[in-house]
Formats: structure tokens, sequence, C-alpha cells
């Protein structure tokens, strides 16, 4: 379980994970969002909508609870949006991808966006941090439930630190080599 | 002799702390200002609710919800300015009843949307209407960031580590 029991008391969640367990995590994420919640909206901002299609049928994951907003297909090729994927113009379109999440929460229970951390390579931290608060303040005003998925390794920035704040809980994971670590350190004591 | 503190501490810590010194302002009957920076009023208050403290002598504005409107003992501002903040504390503070104190939720969180010269301007601004209206001022901020020019604004640092 990465989520699904926090949901009760908490409506933000920001999930920390280092890059090695980055993939099967946001995958059990997706599953327990698939498990609870009718609709959801999905904004990747890490692979294009085609990819993820191929992912989520891969893992037996109903593709047809979610709605996408695909922030990277349009910067190689013009894209038209149907209705359950929302092609906008890049990941530096921060207004557009906010409208667009607007839009499509008005019919969908919760959301997964992933990663926040990804933005850092298109936009500066304070840019990042703003246009994440946005979509934070959204869902709750909306009163819906959001995992925000981060990526551990960017954690030496300001940013995670800020996004506390907003969130009502952080869910951190540790690296495996820690794990391992933290275990031999057990053994010894 | 009226106080202004800064409180510098982790952001693990910020939740706690609210609640401890709402709890304070309201055992104590204060009337007060609330700013809301991090989290929506509607939240806020259920957050306060959930700790068991009576927010009625608590006037509030909220600048994160995206609206702008007065509505009962809120302020909205539609956006995070400072200006706007500033006008509304003004305005709130010249109504009834008389204001004990102002309670920032982050100062961080205004130096994300105004930048550090903002914040800075946004502090002396204020500094002078807390003065002149003999209010307490309480103001949170996350430690890991710096904040040296505006420490000069406090007359008490706390940090909590």
């Amino acid at each position: 379980m990465v989520v699904k029991e926090y949901f009760s008391e908490n409506s933000i969640l920001l999930v920390v994970v280092p890059k090695e367990q980055y993939l099967a995590k946001t995958i059990e994420i997706l599953k327990e969002l698939e498990m609870s919640m009718e609709k959801i909206c999905y904004v990747c901002l890490t692979q294009p909508y085609s990819a993820l299609s191929d992912l989520l049928k891969k893992n037996n994951i109903d593709k047809d609870k979610f709605r996408f907003i695909d922030v990277l297909t349009n910067t190689v090729q013009n894209t038209n949006s149907t209705s359950n994927c929302t092609y906008v113009s890049g990941p530096s379109a921060l207004t557009e991808i906010g409208v667009a999440f607007s839009k499509i929460t008005e019919n969908t229970n919760g959301s997964l966006i992933d990663s926040i951390t990804s933005l850092l390579v298109y936009e500066d931290e304070n840019s990042v941090i703003r246009f994440t608060h946005s979509l934070m303040t959204k869902t709750r005003i909306q009163e819906m439930k959001a995992v925000f998925i981060a990526l551990k390794e960017d954690t030496n920035t300001n940013l995670i630190k800020d996004l506390y704040m907003f969130s009502d809980k952080v869910i951190y994971f540790s690296s495996i080599k820690s794990q391992i670590s933290e275990i031999m350190k057990g053994e010894r004591q | 002799m009226n106080k202004k503190m800064i409180i510098v501490l982790p952001v693990e810590e910020f939740e706690g702390e609210i609640a401890d010194i709402m709890r304070n302002f309201s055992e104590s009957k204060k009337n007060g200002i609330y700013l809301c920076l991090n989290k929506p009023i509607n939240y806020r208050i259920e957050l306060l609710n959930r700790q068991k403290i009576n927010i009625n002598n608590v006037f509030f504005i909220d600048s994160i919800s995206g609206m702008e409107k007065e509505e009962g003992n809120t302020i909205f501002l539609g956006n995070i300015s400072s200006k706007k903040i500033i006008s509304a504390i003004a305005k709130m503070i010249v109504g009834e009843p008389k204001k004990d104190y102002l309670f920032i939720e982050s100062l961080r969180t205004l130096e994300i949307y105004e930048g550090e010269a903002g914040l800075s301007d946004f502090l002396m601004k204020l500094n002078k209407k807390i003065i002149e209206n003999k209010m307490d001022m309480i103001a949170l901020a996350t430690n890991h960031t710096e904040h040296g020019k505006i420490l000069t604004y406090f007359d008490k640092v706390i940090n909590i580590k």
C-alpha cells in the first residue's frame, strides 16, 4: 500500500521516491487509484500518452478510468486533443496545463501529477512551486484527492521542502541501498 | 509593549506550531487577523476545528482561493499580492472589534511569490501599521532558507530545530 491508507484523513499527498523505485511505485499508485476512484486525472510530465497507454495495458490497469494531460507529444508532433487525452503545447506551458487540469478535474474524483520535479528541467524552481501550489489549491477547493510524485534525487532543492507546507502528508521512500545500510546497522547493534 | 516575533522552524513542524499559536490566542480570548498563505481558508478552518480551537475571534485574509470578495469574517484577495494583503490588513484593523494580533502563516510563501525585496518591502510597510495600532505580530518562517535581512523587522527571533 502506497497512498490509499492516507486518503481518509488527507487530501494532498506528496510522494518522494528514489529514481530506482520510481516506475514500480508509480504503477502501485496507479493501481491503488484505479481501485479506489471512478475517474482520475493523470498529468504525466515524464512520458507521452502513447507510451503511458502501453504501460497501463501491460500492467492490467483500466485506461478508461483516467483522463490524461500529455505535455510532451505536441513538442514533436501536432496532435489534437481527444475525449480522454488533452494535449498541451509543452511542459513550459504551465498556465495551459493549469487550465486543462481545472477543466478535467471538474469530472474526476482525484488526480495524479507525475512527476512534479521533472518540471525543474524546463522552469525555475519558484515557478514550479507556484504552479504546484495552484494545482494543490484547486484540488482542495474542488474537494478532491491528489497525489504529487517527486523524485528523491531532486530533494537537495528547496522544492520538496516548500511543497511540504502546502501538502497534507509527505511519504518518503528510501533507496534500496539505504534500506540495506539500515538493516546492516540494526544487525550490528 | 507590543511584540513582533518571528518563529523559524522546519516545515515538518509548521502545522503543530500553527495549532499551538492559535490555541493560545483563542484561550486568551484575543481578537486577531490570520493571514492564510499556504492552504485555503475552508481547509484551514477544518484543520483548526479538528484541533478543537475556537476561531470565533479570528478574522481571516485568504489570498489563495482564487476569488475576490468579502464574506463574514473573511477577505478573499484572489491571489498572493503583498499590496493587496497590506490593504486588506488596513481595512480589517480599522473595523470593530479592535484587533490584538496579526498571525502570518508563512513568510517563505510570500517570498516565493513576491521575491526577497518584495517581502522586505511588505514587512516594512506592515511594521508601521502594527506599531501604530499597538498590535502583536507573529510570523512563521522556514529554516531551509535564509532570513538575514527580514529579521530586523522583528523584536524577537525564536529558532526551533
